[in-house]
């Protein structure tokens, strides 16, 4: 079904061969989303600008998407390049900071 | 000492500054974040907080780091958040910097809070009273800056207006095709047509069939390939078509470079073009007047002094009747 939803939308990506990856979703887009934390099937390889495309279009992130932030292995990611992910990897939604 | 930690309970100020006390430092410089009870005249009653824990840490352990970077006298940094709920006017965050004089952990401090607002990832829901709770923003936060679309372009300077996939598309399709030629031509120099070499393949045991030929006019053995551009960047004159300057604002391109050309063969300078037009249009000014004024007579003393004369001559006609009587009389006399 994840397969059919993404072809659907024109993501050019091999669902099928994808890893495992661990999904969390912090302050505004954990409430958005309604999970904490999830596993999904990803590419070994997607562009940034398609993976955000995909969290936002999937968890209800559609209104933040503009100001959200990703971090693989909490480390943020640059917006302009392809991520190489890899089984255990974990991905983070990271919405605009309000700390201190 | 780094001492970093998010913790669920109350925070004591005290606790944390002890933890950078040492005996060579005069100075322990505390910040601490208190939260606030009114937020747009509504009325705040908790603030929550949430981090990613381990993210967060490493996030402080490098503001520490760029602290030692730019603060060498710096002894010691505590850093302690506090997460989860917290009522108003109890601490959320307590730094503490100690270092030998007060300058450095004065200013340490400082930097501390503004990093720790700006790149940590911690995050806090206000909760009022009477509305919905609000997830805050700091303005330090760096996701706004990268965000933040580019502003103030014109818009006639954008010349491709696709998605940055589309974008990315034909940048691998270029390179795709630029390597594709590369290869063509790698192929023909290295790899010549059978008709030429088919002889010496039989003699030779290098791997590739390579023919050095001396090039009549280069150095090298390789074949020169020159580029003619039909139009592009190269061809476009290198001033901005948008950025008006003035030597090429009346000439043709190729007009402009010729007149420089020989402006500067004659060691005349470059003129500002509209020099010769302001010359012109005063030239045309004073022609003009000249021809309307007489105060203007002195310009053409020079050419006219026939018929500058004329109107004395003309003036003595200009006696009346009586006054001829009277010189007539005049001129009878004398004789």
């Amino acid at each position: 079904m994840q397969t059919q939803q993404v072809r659907r939308r024109g993501y050019n990506m091999e669902i099928e061969h994808g890893v495992p990856v661990k999904l969390i979703f912090f302050a505004q887009s954990r409430e958005l989303a309604g999970v904490r934390q999830t596993t999904i099937n990803l590419p070994t390889k997607i562009a940034y600008q398609q993976l955000l495309n995909l969290i936002a279009n999937r968890y209800n992130l559609e209104s933040i998407k503009n100001n959200i932030l990703l971090a693989k292995n909490e480390e943020v990611i640059s917006d302009n390049c392809d991520i190489e992910l890899r089984e255990s990897d974990n991905i983070a939604v990271i919405p605009p900071l309000s700390g201190g | 000492m780094d001492h970093l930690k998010l913790i669920p309970d109350k925070l004591s100020v005290e606790e944390v500054s002890d933890l950078v006390l040492d005996s060579r430092c005069g100075a322990v410089s505390v910040f601490v974040g208190i939260t606030r009870d009114s937020f747009d005249g509504k009325k705040v009653v908790r603030l929550e907080y949430e981090a990613y824990d381990s993210m967060a840490l490493k996030a402080m352990q490098s503001i520490c780091d760029d602290v030692r970077d730019k603060w060498p006298a710096v002894h010691s940094i505590a850093m302690y958040h506090r997460l989860g709920c917290v009522p108003v006017k109890e601490a959320s965050v307590v730094i503490a910097v100690s270092s030998p004089h007060r300058v450095d952990s004065l200013e340490a401090v400082s930097y501390c809070i503004d990093q720790l607002k700006a790149s940590v990832p911690i995050w806090k829901k206000e909760v009022y009273e009477d509305q919905e709770p609000v997830w805050k923003e700091n303005n330090e936060c760096i996701s706004k800056e990268q965000i933040k679309p580019p502003e103030n372009i014109d818009k006639n300077l954008v010349q491709i207006n696709v998605s940055s996939e589309e974008l990315e598309k034909r940048i691998q399709n270029f390179i795709a095709r630029k390597r594709e030629q590369v290869n063509i031509s790698n192929i023909h120099d290295f790899i010549p047509s059978k008709g030429e070499s088919e002889t010496e393949d039989m003699e030779t045991c290098a791997r590739v069939r390579t023919q050095f030929v001396k090039r009549s006019d280069s150095k090298g053995h390789l074949k020169i390939r020159r580029v003619y551009n039909e139009w592009g960047p190269q061809t476009v004159s290198r001033h901005h078509p948008y950025i008006k300057e003035e030597s090429s604002q009346n000439l043709p391109h190729s007009i402009a470079e010729r007149v420089q050309a020989i402006e500067s063969f004659l060691n005349t300078g470059p003129v500002a073009p509209d020099i010769y037009k302001r010359l012109k249009d005063m030239e045309d000014k004073i022609a003009y007047l000249q021809s309307i004024s007489p105060e203007y007579a002195m310009f053409w003393k020079n050419k006219k002094v026939e018929t500058e004369e004329l109107p004395e001559t003309q003036s003595e006609y200009t006696f009346t009747a009586e006054d001829i009587a009277k010189r007539i009389e005049l001129l009878e006399k004398q004789q």
